[in-house]
């Protein structure tokens, strides 16, 4: 009887084990085969015979799509844009999300489900009347334009993930600052701010990746080599009679190697900060 | 001088009218307990008094300045809160200077503060630590720091003992007496618990449903509470509350109570105790505290037999719950009385003692 339990619960064990290194496999093997193919040489990459590994690396086409293509432009670019969105998302965001978290004022649930209800709506419905906003404000193909895009997205989600945190906090803490001197600014950002640090940075740093890796109102809003990020310089390099893989997987890399250096930098601070705002602990 | 005037104050909170209306003067020196249960709104008036909730109408005076219209850091107020709401991220030293360095009192003055409110509450040892490293008790002294150091009019206090286990609460309650005694502040303190607001007050305000109930000394409250609600708050156990009827036969006038359940009736003579205004057969609610309430022998003038339903030790005094006219009934009894259930035993009060309160309007008619 003991026997056979036992034995169950090994077959358990390796049954979740598989599934798990299954899908491990399935999400890591095109960054792998990404990274592999970035130090191929182009006859290895198109040659009939499979190589798994780059029989001889080459650094090539690293030096290449930094020297000879725009691509050190798109990075900038993408960083402007990142930047000036992470910028409206933390200004805007954080005081909404404080307002909506401490104070009672007509409307708010109402706003609140909006927020939610904006997610619900797929972005390609929303390209063409932000098109139509962006020609009309002469945004169109500029970094601006484009961050203020991103935040129509990614500025519910903040609200709602920073809502979490302020909801965790004693509200004597501001009323305290507030006799103790503070305006209601003062008290958020001197008493307020220092506690939900961690989760700001969190949330900051999740915004971030989400409009470093933005590639469809990317494609939609921008037209010149003044304002394209990344994703969209990258996907224009696939000409009509030239397929640049090892160009094109050296892109890549470089490009998320910013997201992979925030992430380590902050991953222990964003699950923790993401646990403790969801169960306010 | 007037520390506190407070004119015909309300607040609504959409519909809804949580003070309505509430009037009171506190002198300089004086300790002003808002007792009630929760939701009466006392809570809502110190936020009121403290500036962090805009008032409705009415007004409100600290010192001799109208507080309406103030930032609350402009009101001269300084504020204890139930949970402490010290600062996590500073340290305890940083926490009480906090307020002077908002007020842009020099480093110097800060420190000197810091160090004699400090060395007065005992935790001259805690300055470098944050909140999260002190105990309940700690964080109680160095909340109560953080407001003596500012030296405002007005100390407010929101059910600060009550997060603290009992016997810490017993400790901080007759800390807050020695401190008061000793510094002559002004208190308005905020708490549901009728025994710290018997021990601290000079004054308590009894609230219910956003009115002031009563407004007096603690004594008073205790002696000649002005209706029924008041009569049932203050006290522990409760007072002892029975239906009955005046009667005003040949002679003294009696109380008739009402018997429930097929009991028997009982009159009580009640001598002088109610004006002679008081119509025959006027309607009363016949209030008795269980400590007025003896073993039948001493010198009191009314004496029955009742039936003993339950017996509680407390230690101090033995608490006995017995049937009178069909009533529930409470006594406290001295420690020494061990009567067994089921008992009948002589039971006597001074009808002197007697509270009586109008049946409708549940004010108080002697």
């Amino acid at each position: 009887m003991a026997k056979s339990l036992q034995r169950t619960k090994r077959i358990h064990d390796w049954v979740a084990y598989g599934v798990a290194i299954f899908f491990l496999f399935f999400g890591l093997a095109p960054i792998v085969w990404l990274i592999i193919t970035s130090f191929k040489s182009e006859g290895e990459i198109v040659n009939t015979v499979l190589t798994y590994y780059p029989h001889n690396p080459i650094a090539t086409n690293y030096v290449d799509i930094w020297r000879q293509s725009a691509f050190p432009t798109l990075m900038m670019n993408s960083l402007q844009t990142t930047i000036m969105t992470v910028v409206i998302c933390v200004t805007v965001g954080t005081l909404a999300s404080y307002s909506f978290s401490q104070y009672r004022f007509p409307g708010k649930y109402a706003l609140l489900l909006f927020y939610l209800v904006v997610r619900m709506f797929p972005a390609v419905l929303m390209i063409i009347p932000l098109f139509l906003i962006m020609r009309f404000f002469g945004l169109l193909d500029t970094s601006l334009g484009l961050a203020l895009a991103y935040t129509s997205f990614l500025l519910p989600l903040f609200i709602w993930m920073m809502k979490g945190f302020f909801d965790a906090l004693p509200p004597d803490l501001e009323k305290a600052a507030r006799i103790d001197g503070c305006t209601r600014i003062g008290a958020l950002v001197r008493v307020i701010l220092p506690l939900v640090r961690n989760g700001l940075a969190a949330t900051a740093i999740f915004v971030a990746i989400a409009s470093w890796n933005e590639y469809l109102f990317a494609l939609m809003l921008t037209t010149s080599s003044g304002s394209r990020t990344w994703p969209v310089g990258l996907q224009l390099m696939i000409g009509e009679f030239q397929l640049p893989w090892g160009l094109l997987a050296a892109g890549g890399v470089i490009s998320i190697i910013p997201v992979v250096i925030l992430f380590a930098l902050v991953q222990q601070t964003m699950v923790r900060g993401l646990t403790s705002g969801a169960v306010k602990g | 001088m007037e520390a506190l005037r407070i004119k015909a104050v309300r607040k609504k909170f959409g519909p809804l009218e949580v003070l309505k209306g509430i009037s009171l003067d506190l002198e300089e020196g004086d300790f002003l307990v808002l007792l009630g249960p929760s939701g009466c709104g006392k809570s809502t008036l110190l936020a009121l008094i403290a500036g962090l909730e805009d008032i409705t109408a009415g007004e409100i005076h600290i010192g001799d300045v109208i507080a309406n219209d103030l930032h609350p850091r402009d009101r001269n107020i300084a504020m204890v809160f139930q949970s402490y709401a010290l600062y996590p991220s500073m340290t305890v030293h940083a926490n009480m200077a906090f307020g002077l360095k908002m007020r842009g009192v020099s480093t110097a003055d800060q420190d000197e503060a810091v160090k004699r409110v400090a060395d007065m509450l005992d935790i001259g040892h805690l300055l470098e630590r944050k909140p999260g490293q002190l105990s309940g008790g700690q964080r109680q002294r160095v909340a109560m720091g953080r407001a003596l150091v500012r030296d405002p009019m007005l100390f407010l206090f929101d059910e600060p003992l009550s997060n603290l286990d009992a016997k810490l609460r017993v400790q901080m309650r007759s800390e807050i007496k020695k401190l008061h005694n000793r510094l002559q502040t002004t208190v308005v303190y905020v708490t549901h618990d009728q025994v710290e607001a018997m021990t601290l007050a000079t004054k308590i305000a009894v609230m219910q449903a956003g009115e002031i109930q009563q407004y007096a000394p603690p004594e008073e409250i205790y002696n000649r509470p002005a209706n029924a609600f008041v009569a049932g708050f203050v006290g522990s156990p409760q007072m002892n509350f029975l239906p009955g009827r005046l009667e005003r036969g040949n002679g003294d006038p009696r109380l008739r109570i009402e018997p429930a359940n097929g009991a028997t009736e009982c009159t009580i003579p009640i001598g002088s105790l109610v004006e002679s205004s008081l119509g025959n057969g006027e309607e009363v609610i016949v209030g008795i505290r269980p400590e007025s309430i003896r073993p039948a022998g001493s010198s009191s003038t009314f004496t029955f037999d009742a039936a003993i339903e339950l017996v509680e030790m407390t230690g101090a005094d033995t608490l006995a719950t017995f049937i009178l006219g069909g009533h529930e009934m409470m006594a406290r009894l001295p420690a020494e009385e061990k009567p067994a259930l089921g008992d009948r035993i002589g039971l006597s009060f001074d009808p002197a003692s007697v509270h009586l309160f109008d049946r409708h309007t549940t004010v108080r008619l002697n």
